[in-house]
């Protein structure tokens, strides 16, 4: 799949754009983001539940204070739900010489990042990425922090195969 | 290239000496003593919190003992004046063929050696106490950090010039540039002149009252005290007014010539800050980069290189288009070694005020065969006019038909107020829409965007950092899309485009950035 290769491409034959074959995130990361969000939303729930039905008398905690409370555990759900639907709808795809990160469920974006633009590449990895063998990759172009190239939930071994590749590319052109 | 030919007619001029070896160190010549003067007090003024109560102590000594205050300021001057003398002492710079040396300091020494190839940029800025002395002070810009700023404070202007042209020369990466660009020449050449009047044309269509009053936050006391004072000689007295006694029309016409005064201090002050900062305007092109000098009280000169043009706009504010005038606006990288630079004005070019025609030949100069004002825009989607409506003037609609049956408990009026204002926020939205426009062809993408004024702007498809493309499950009903192209310098967004022509566009700027192996910068 990542071999070097360094031909004279006739522009006409380009692939193109709309043909681009996502690979979607890998499994795990899909897994552990819904363990992780329902999690947060069922003890935010219990949270919720505990100050609203506790031991104590009613009138500690006024009844409008709980009802906005309310909508941080609905939130938290919210979320949960977005992700089940949208997290594998992610993917990337690696072409010779851009890289490109699809993503959203009802505002669907699509950025594309050209290998020759990229400045440099990190891999970010959180305890939780590190435990279950995840990293998050992350390439810098000179359009600034705001456009900073990010794909989130690879193996760590896909990440690292990713910017081997991206950094032999940019030493080859 | 003619380096040797550099090098020989260099030895000639006093200040600079070439050859394989280390030129002598050098000093500088008594003028710049006013500069490090000025360097000492503004360093002073910068620690502000250190200075509060040093005025404080200052106000009640010379409250009571004006002999010991007029002592203890004589002895600050002294201090000032030593303390810069010295630093004028300590400073010396030397030149060779690859570098220059800079050592300073009289505290905290420093010495800076700087390779010419790392130089990305040079400025020659003349502050107004050089301006008659033929002097000016020569900033060195390198890649990474900002803070440390070589400088050479004060070198005769035709040295600094014939120094800068040899490092220009020198620099391997501006060779082989300077190679590859068409109209190489190395004579100035003048491409846009600007008079007085152009500026006060500028000061009056651009408002730039915002970047005055900023500068001007010190004195906001004093002058809301000597503006009632103005008005009260004038028989205006702003105590005196009181709304319930004076007569309705009495009241309207003193807030009408409120407003009229107002608005002609605007005006004033903003053609006051415009003068100022592009007084006698020039914008020379120097074999293959632009160089803009203007200032009134300290000149500037910005200087790019054409290679390092992002991104070209076009810009027309309704009251440009009535006087027929354009602002050109020339951006090159925002962020130079990955971090956004904080030095933002200095990274673009603007040449205020210029005529169709002066316009139509820059921006000929600077992007061939663009055609910006006359090529085949093409409309967005009419589905924009909606999506704006919706999204902004519907909710505004609202709202200020909310508020005014809140203050008036007129429900007639605020469903007037209803109808009113979503009528001017659709015609609002239908203007946003038929401003935009988009059009490439195979070097350049150009677009046209604007809502009461009119920008036009072009790049060229190989300096693209990124793109992307967003899509909602509407607008991919209906086969539409916005597209984003990142910049060095900003990214630019076309909104509700058919997919079609987006792909269209993505793929042609994704070849040529892939394939032409054209630099960004």
């Amino acid at each position: 799949m990542r071999d070097l290769s360094n031909d004279e491409i006739d522009l006409t034959t380009l692939s193109a754009h709309e043909s681009i074959n996502f690979i979607p995130m890998s499994g795990k990361y899909v897994l552990v983001r819904r363990v992780l969000l329902g999690a947060i939303a069922l003890s935010l729930w219990v949270l919720w539940a505990f100050a609203a039905f506790g031991p104590w008398p009613m009138d500690i905690i006024a009844p409008s204070i709980l009802n906005i409370a309310f909508t941080i555990p609905c939130l938290a759900s919210l979320s949960l739900v977005y992700a089940i639907f949208a997290d594998p709808r992610k993917g990337y795809a690696l072409r010779e010489h851009d890289l490109s990160y699809r993503s959203g469920l009802f505002f669907l974006h699509t950025l594309t990042q050209p290998l020759t633009r990229i400045q440099h590449v990190e891999i970010n990895r959180g305890p939780l990425q590190r435990r279950y063998g995840l990293a998050e990759l992350r390439a810098y172009s000179a359009g600034g922090q705001a456009s900073t190239f990010a794909i989130p939930g690879l193996s760590h071994r896909d990440a690292r195969q990713l910017r081997e590749f991206i950094v032999a590319h940019k030493t080859s052109h | 290239m003619d380096d040797q030919n550099n090098i020989a007619q260099d030895a000639n001029s006093p200040t600079i000496h070439a050859g394989k070896q280390q030129g002598p160190w050098l000093k500088l010549p008594p003028i710049a003593l006013a500069y490090f003067a000025l360097a000492v007090v503004k360093n002073f003024a910068g620690q502000l919190e250190m200075l509060i109560p040093l005025v404080f102590a200052g106000y009640s000594i010379a409250k009571n003992n004006i002999t010991a205050f007029f002592v203890l300021s004589m002895l600050l001057m002294c201090i000032t004046m030593v303390y810069s003398v010295l630093n004028f002492i300590a400073y010396r710079y030397r030149l060779s063929d690859q570098s220059i040396e800079i050592r300073s300091g009289v505290i905290q020494k420093s010495q800076i050696n700087l390779p010419f190839e790392r130089i990305q940029n040079i400025k020659l800025v003349q502050p107004i106490y050089y301006r008659w002395t033929g002097y000016c002070c020569m900033e060195f810009d390198t890649a990474g950090s900002a803070k440390n700023e070589a400088s050479i404070v004060a070198i005769k202007l035709t040295s600094a010039e014939q120094f800068k042209q040899r490092i220009m020369t020198n620099a391997p990466t501006q060779k082989s540039a300077d190679a590859a660009a068409p109209k190489s020449t190395d004579a100035e050449r003048l491409l846009i002149k600007r008079k007085l009047y152009d500026l006060i044309l500028h000061g009056l269509t651009n408002n730039r009252i915002w970047i005055f009053l900023g500068a001007a936050a010190p004195f906001y006391n004093g002058i809301g005290t000597y503006i009632a004072s103005v008005l009260s000689r004038w028989g205006i007295d702003l105590s005196q007014i009181n709304l319930k006694t004076q007569s309705d029309f009495s009241v309207t016409l003193t807030v009408l010539t409120l407003i009229v005064l107002i608005l002609l201090l605007v005006a004033l002050l903003s053609i006051i800050s415009a003068i100022i900062t592009h007084y006698d305007f020039t914008l020379e092109k120097v074999s293959a980069r632009y160089v803009r000098r203007s200032g009134l009280f300290t000149k500037r000169e910005v200087s790019m290189p054409l290679r390092r043009l992002q991104l070209t706009l076009y810009q027309q504010d309704w009251l440009d288009l009535v006087l027929k005038r354009v602002n050109i606006v020339f951006q090159q990288n925002a962020n130079v070694g990955g971090e956004i630079s904080n030095t933002n004005l200095s990274q673009k070019i603007l040449v205020p005020s210029i005529t169709y025609d002066e316009a139509d030949l820059l921006i000929e100069d600077a992007m061939p065969n663009v055609n910006l004002r006359h090529n085949h825009y093409k409309h967005v989607s009419r589905r924009l006019i909606a999506k704006l409506w919706l999204q902004f003037w519907l909710p505004f609609s609202i709202m200020i038909s909310v508020g005014t049956y809140l203050l008036a408990k007129s429900l007639l009026l605020s469903i007037i107020m209803l109808v009113c204002a979503s009528l001017l926020g659709s015609l609002a939205a239908i203007l946003s829409w038929y401003r935009w426009g988009y059009y490439e062809d195979a070097q350049y993408v150009c677009f046209r965007r604007g809502f009461l004024g009119r920008d036009f702007g072009c790049f060229l498809h190989y300096k693209v950092q990124q793109v992307q493309l967003h899509e909602t499950w509407l607008m991919k009903r209906h086969k539409l899309c916005s597209l984003s192209f990142v910049l060095a310098s900003q990214t630019i967004k076309v909104p509700y485009i058919p997919i079609t022509a987006a792909r269209k566009m993505i793929n042609r700027s994704l070849g040529q950035v892939e394939h032409s192996g054209q630099s960004w910068m």
